[in-house]
């Protein structure tokens, strides 16, 4: 079931979370809403389930399905929502917590007691909690309660699941396996899936689709590899990930920075403006002799247990920077903290400022 | 040889703890109460039953139970629908609302008792409203029941206010996502959590209207047989100088009392093992 946002906002009070959102998630999708804090990605989901409603001049539009549900109560909607910290029902043993949703329906719809058994325990085995109906939320672990959380809402077979934070309150290990788990899950029930997260890496590993917010607005939409390879702003490229800024000046199609020049075709519209170039570690290559145009900097620390070699350099004019290199680059540089060496960018991103001074 | 510490601590060990805990219990608990008895005691067992049994008395007990129960289970319902607006809602003079909750634990009774007897008299602002209705407040069992309502309030809205706000909101719009009105959602997600919080208030109420003396003395109009609590039997027998007709009075409250609280933690004690899986 797809959902489609036309003009939402809301503000609480003089803070606005959202200003005139339009988002479209296709049909079977699992999608992240990707965010620093306060960037009103909690309060857009809250807006999809129908736990908040959407304000603001224009009128706000929901469909799900290309069927109006703005106002439809949450009740109403078919939503699953697993929430940041689980909301479990503390005196329910798991049993109970699943079979929450099918117990409350209308006499007419619920379902008979053998019938909540066999779906529940199906729950159970989808979840991998088999064995641990008995307990209740206080006898389980983080992980194990997300997966009880993410049962319950899955009980009453929801066409659309959202997921606020849902591995935020974990610890690293449990983290990643339980992402990867919960993108084998939705490849298995396909279910359209939207989440919340503020971690980069989780959502470019888990999403179909990445939606990166900054203070109430969509700043880009795409997949993982053309939100992260093809940054719209310099907000989603700082926020994906580590990046080295260089600051300069535009002539001639190209951006002049110090001894660096880099093309850019943005460049040509507005000449003399000021430049940003965007490095990311990775992307950032070291030479032993300066063959001209290159940078010179002086390494000061690197940290070679990792799966790349990170290098701390402070480069001229005090400024420090991040460079990352295979350990076979590594090997044949032969370099060592203290040794004099010239950095040159391999690619690189240019915002060109929009207003001169 | 090897000494094990049970479990490191700031606090001064085990022994000392206990120890302090046994010798302040018996001085200012155990101590009085077991002179109650040996008081009761120095009448022969038909002697006591006469002085227990006698009609006077059984309908004292009859009218202090009922009153009692009846003031903590209006407590129970009101106290919970204050505790959740103080909770819930903020709103102009919340605070000094809050304040006012504790009025009946800080006026004298005595002090009460009087006011809510020019209150709830035939002349009275409120008295003068239900008498032509043919109800009578005060000087009956319904005044004695306001009274012990009166000073009973605080227990139920201070037991209740801190479980309410350890319930996040965040279970009501879980319960809501799933599908449940809101009546369901308050049966079967916000009662449960709040009923052991809610039993303590009620058991605290109660036992607190079983002993109160004062507030309801000037409001009951003391009438042998019909408006006279025990309490007040018990000072009346003391009046007399029948020290061991006192006692034996107050040992079967005392007992009817224990027995009592003793069942309200027993049922707190199950409910907590039924909805928590421990004791």
């Amino acid at each position: 079931m797809s959902i489609e946002l036309r003009n939402i906002s809301k503000s609480f009070g003089q803070f606005q979370a959202l200003r005139g959102v339009n988002l479209t998630v296709p049909d079977g999708q699992l999608v992240a809403l990707l965010g620093p804090s306060g960037s009103g990605k909690t309060t857009l989901l809250r807006v999809i389930a129908g736990l908040e409603s959407a304000d603001g001049a224009d009128k706000p539009e929901i469909l799900f399905h290309r069927q109006d549900v703005a106002g439809a109560d949450v009740r109403s909607r078919g939503v699953g929502f697993v929430f940041q910290h689980y909301a479990l029902f503390r005196h329910m043993n798991v049993f109970e917590n699943i079979a929450f949703g099918l117990r409350v329906r209308p006499r007419a719809a619920r379902p008979a007691e053998a019938q909540i058994r066999e779906r529940v325990r199906e729950l159970l085995r989808l979840v991998q909690l088999e064995g641990l109906e008995g307990r209740f939320p206080s006898q389980l672990s983080g992980g194990q309660r997300q997966r009880v959380a993410l049962a319950r809402a899955l009980a009453v077979e929801p066409k659309i699941l959202l997921l606020d934070e849902p591995f935020g309150a974990l610890d690293a290990r449990v983290r990643q396996d339980l992402r990867r788990w919960l993108r084998r899950l939705h490849d298995e029930i396909h279910v359209t899936s939207v989440f919340v997260t503020h971690d980069q890496e989780e959502a470019l590993e888990v999403a179909d689709r990445v939606v990166v917010m900054n203070k109430g607005r969509i700043e880009q939409e795409g997949t993982p590899d053309d939100v992260f390879h093809n940054p719209a702003s310099e907000f989603v490229m700082n926020f994906l990930g580590n990046v080295n800024l260089f600051h300069g000046r535009v002539e001639e199609g190209k951006a002049v920075l110090g001894s660096l020049v880099v093309d850019s075709p943005d460049g040509k519209k507005a000449p003399g403006a000021n430049a940003k170039l965007f490095v990311r570690p990775y992307d950032l290559d070291i030479r032993l002799e300066d063959t001209g145009g290159l940078l010179g900097a002086r390494i000061v620390r690197i940290q070679s247990a990792g799966s790349v070699v990170k290098l701390e350099l402070l480069a001229d004019g005090e400024k420090p920077l991040h460079v990352e290199l295979t350990h076979t680059r590594f090997r044949e540089l032969k370099i060592a903290p203290g040794r004099r060496i010239f950095v040159v960018p391999r690619d690189a991103r240019v915002f060109v400022e929009d207003y001169t001074i | 040889m090897s000494f094990q510490f049970k479990q490191r601590s700031v606090l001064p060990g085990f022994n000392l703890t206990l120890g302090y805990s046994v010798l302040y219990l018996s001085l200012i608990v155990l101590l009085p109460l077991a002179t109650l008895f040996t008081r009761a005691a120095s009448l022969s067992w038909s002697e006591f039953w006469a002085v227990a049994s006698d009609s006077r008395a059984v309908a004292s007990y009859k009218l202090t139970l009922g009153a009692s129960l009846a003031g903590a289970l209006a407590n129970a319902l009101f106290g919970f629908i204050v505790a959740w607006t103080l909770v819930r809602y903020s709103f102009p003079g919340r605070k000094l609302f809050d304040a006012i909750v504790d009025l009946p634990f800080a006026m004298p009774t005595a002090v009460s008792g009087i006011a809510l007897t020019a209150i709830y008299s035939q002349n009275g602002w409120i008295g003068r409203w239900l008498e032509p209705l043919g109800i009578k407040a005060a000087f009956s069992p319904l005044g004695v029941t306001i009274a012990l309502t009166f000073i009973g309030l605080p227990f139920v809205v201070r037991t209740l206010q801190p479980a309410l706000q350890e319930l996040e909101i965040e279970l009501e719009d879980a319960a809501a996502s799933l599908g449940a009105n809101r009546w369901q959602t308050f049966r079967r997600v916000i009662f449960p959590a709040l009923f052991p919080a809610l039993l303590t208030g009620f058991a605290l109420a109660f036992a607190r209207a079983l002993g109160e003396y004062g507030s309801v003395i000037f409001i009951a109009g003391n009438m042998p047989m019909k408006t006279e609590i025990t309490s007040l039997l018990i000072i009346v027998k003391l009046e007399q100088y029948d020290y061991a007709g006192a006692a034996a009075i107050a040992v079967v409250m005392l007992v009817a009392s224990f027995v009592i609280l003793l069942g309200v933690n027993l049922l707190q004690w199950w409910f907590a093992r039924r909805h928590n899986g421990r004791g």
